[in-house]
């Protein structure tokens, strides 16, 4: 057995510290050695997109990560989204719109939109559909997905 | 109590799932880790069709981390072996091990389970147990099936032939015989996986102190699984506790009683400990109920105008290699060949229905069940006849549709029609369309070397079937009932109970809305438990478009009498 390692990393604004072993995933250490179970697992093979989360400011997929590369690094998760309490603009379009059903692409899918929102803060429908491509969704037909971050767009970019 | 509340029924109100979905706060299988916990993994079939000669496990139990090793003969001492029976005689019973014993019949079929102290170690052990296979000649579909020099792979039934079913009504050979017109096909429908975003996955803690079992489950049916691990594993029903609170997505894959379930409950009443097992995702396409695969030759005869004169079919579906609970090899070609008729007066019928089993993983519920491919052929017909006579493809619908003076209409397969609007619906969608104008830009689009297409089709969705449904493959699972319970406390706020479970439909914030309306009160009064066998009345779960209807639909009342009770 591999011997086991020490990593920190800051996540949602909080430091943490865990020690596990090389070969654990950073989804797992999420949400095992830190109990952040909101980040799901669909697939470990970066094909869903229901583990992407922000990983230094840019979308990362936790499933083909290892924890030890996120040492030293500054992760926000779903849990980190609301502010004050309440639920951030991206999320409360999400509801507003229909864009979720079961929930369980949504985390990977809230990630996904805000990171396509950061870079592209006033997209069309189509770079909208090519933007959240990356993560499935099987209930929604995505209509209520799309809709919701247009209408997230322009929220997001007059806070900027 | 609330007097002029603004009804909530048909009203836009936002989804109460919503605010814990969207902020990770959901309750799903494997966001769950009691203390103790172990983590389990599978041994899967690499072949399709195996003797299992010999079983080394001990790599395995040497390393350390490594709680136990369960294999087949284990889980045949501590459970019933699974048999999804059937009223109907001509549904042949088979058994379906939780874990292989002595034979392999699909590639993905579990063999051995490892407890260990985290997946990865659990998964290590899975790579250290030695199997020695014999491989068997594999039965690949169903024409190799039917072939008599072909393996049985059930010695029990004597065939692999395990559903053959017919419905009939008056003389379709002679009818066919005298029609004016036979248009046959045959449809072809590949194999599906479901593929819910959510891989199965289960969670069984034994408290032994108490003798009691919580299932937590990636469950459609809590209620139906805690029925069935009550009879396999000999519990008492109020010491079996199966919970479905967040799921994350069905599609009626989830519908079924898996043999992790079975296995997971043996490890952890075994054990002591709560053992936890998540598929991952090759398992998942692997185990989880495949969908749709079968073959539909048909025959149907109209006359000059194109009336229906009779329509003969057979459906052959490959359900795999083992027939599930509750719902048997039937469910998907007894379905299918139910539905063949569609919304069609049908003077004469001859449908069979075989259910073929082969080397792959079971068939099971989805989407529909036999629905879409009945649609698909029936509709397929209906427009090669149309072309053939050169009639409109809305009016041999029109000619042929069960009329309104015709309901209440009884089906050749037994369903029956008690009102319903076929005309009036196409011709409303005629209209909608502007059909005539859609036709004409049509034409000229063809003259521009421009291809315009107008598909017509007709489906019939049915809904909260009942309990005597004729069409179903006979289960023992009372589909037709649901109760709730619903709560006042002295502060006027109301809990209500539900057997169904929710896997994305929204029932939390649906049967608020229809809660409130009953009783009266704000829908912020109101909380909506499900999913749990523990705090609600006797339920089977969520399938086959039921659960708002059933739930909360015409045949829930309670609400009503006790609200009038305590006002």
């Amino acid at each position: 057995m591999a011997d086991i390692v020490t990593v920190r990393m800051t996540v949602n604004g909080v430091v943490h510290e865990g020690r596990c072993e090389p070969r654990k995933l950073l989804v797992d250490f999420i949400r095992e050695d830190l109990g952040l179970t909101g980040t799901h697992v669909g697939c470990e093979h970066g094909i869903c997109g229901a583990c992407t989360i922000m990983f230094n400011g840019e979308a990362a997929r936790s499933c083909i990560m290892l924890a030890v590369q996120a040492d030293g690094a500054e992760l926000v998760t779903v849990e980190g989204l609301m502010r004050d309490g309440k639920l951030h603009p991206l999320q409360e379009a999400f509801r507003d719109h229909h864009g979720l059903q079961c929930g369980f692409c949504t985390p990977g899918m809230l990630m996904t939109a805000l990171d396509l929102l950061r870079t592209n803060p006033s997209p069309s429908e189509r770079e909208i559909r090519e933007g959240i491509s990356a993560v499935l969704c099987r209930c929604t037909g995505y209509q209520g997905i799309v809709n919701a971050v247009r209408a997230a767009a322009p929220i997001l970019a007059s806070e900027r | 109590m609330g007097v002029n509340l603004p009804r909530l029924v048909g009203a836009r109100v936002a989804r109460r799932e919503d605010p814990r979905l969207l902020t990770g706060q959901g309750s799903y299988v494997d966001d769950h880790r009691p203390a103790r916990m172990l983590y389990a993994a599978f041994l899967r079939s690499p072949h399709a069709h195996a003797r299992i000669a010999r079983i080394d496990t001990s790599a395995a139990l040497a390393l350390p981390g490594v709680a136990a090793v369960l294999l087949g003969e284990d889980i045949a001492r501590a459970a019933k072996p699974v048999r999804a029976q059937s009223k109907t005689p001509s549904v042949k019973t088979t058994s379906f091990p939780p874990l292989a014993l002595g034979t392999v019949r699909h590639v993905g079929e579990a063999v051995a389970m490892v407890a260990a102290e985290s997946r990865y170690l659990a998964e290590d052990a899975v790579e250290r147990i030695v199997v020695d296979y014999e491989p068997l000649p594999v039965v690949r579909n169903t024409d190799e099936a039917l072939d008599p020099a072909s393996p049985v792979l059930h010695e029990e039934a004597g065939t692999n032939l395990l559903v053959a079913r017919e419905f009939a009504r008056g003389d379709v050979d002679t009818a066919l015989a005298g029609a004016a017109l036979v248009v046959r096909e045959r449809f072809r429908f590949h194999r599906h996986t479901p593929v819910c975003m959510e891989n199965r996955g289960c969670l069984a803690d034994y408290a032994t102190g108490t003798q009691t079992l919580t299932l937590r489950s990636s469950a459609q049916c809590p209620g139906l699984v805690r029925d069935i691990l009550t009879d396999l594993l000999g519990m008492p029903e109020h010491q079996v506790r199966v919970v479905a609170t967040d799921v994350g997505g069905g599609f009626g894959a989830k519908a079924s009683l898996y043999p992790e379930e079975i296995a997971t409950s043996v490890m952890a009443r075994r054990l002591g400990r709560p053992v936890k097992w998540i598929g991952d995702r090759r398992e998942d396409l692997l185990s989880t109920t495949h969908a749709w695969d079968e073959t539909v030759e048909a025959e149907l005869g109209v006359s000059r105008d194109g009336t229906i004169v009779g329509l003969r079919a057979q459906v052959t579906a490959d359900i795999g290699a083992y027939s599930i609970y509750p719902w048997t090899a039937a469910i998907e070609p007894v379905q299918t060949i139910s539905f063949l008729p569609g919304p069609y007066r049908m003077p004469t019928y001859r449908g069979r229905a075989r259910g073929v089993a082969t080397n792959k993983a079971p068939l099971g519920p989805y989407r529909g069940v036999g629905r879409p491919p009945a649609v698909f052929a029936i509709e397929g017909l209906m427009d090669r006849a149309a072309r053939r006579l050169g009639i409109d493809p809305t009016e041999i619908r029109l000619r042929n549709f069960i009329r309104d003076e015709d309901f209440p209409y009884k089906s050749p397969s037994g369903i029956v029609w008690d009102k319903s609007s076929f005309t009036g619906s196409l011709v409303r969608a005629r209209e909608a369309l502007d059909y005539k104008a859609t036709r004409e830009e049509q034409a000229r689009a063809r003259t521009a070397g421009r291809w315009l297409g107008i598909g017509v089709a007709s489906y019939v969705e049915l809904t909260g079937i009942g309990s005597a449904i004729p069409v179903s493959p006979g289960m023992p699972v009372s589909t037709g009932t649901e109760a709730s319970t619903i709560r006042f406390d002295p502060a006027g706020k109301v809990t209500a109970v539900f057997g169904v479970a929710s896997h994305g439909q929204g029932l939390e914030t649906t049967l608020a809305q229809i809660v409130a309306d009953e009783v009266g009160v704000p829908i912020e009064d109101v909380r909506v438990l499900h999913g749990d066998t523990e705090v609600s009345p006797y339920g089977t779960g969520t399938y086959a478009s039921r659960s708002l209807v059933l739930a909360g639909g015409p045949p829930f009342s309670p609400a009503g009498p006790s609200a009038r009770r305590c006002c």
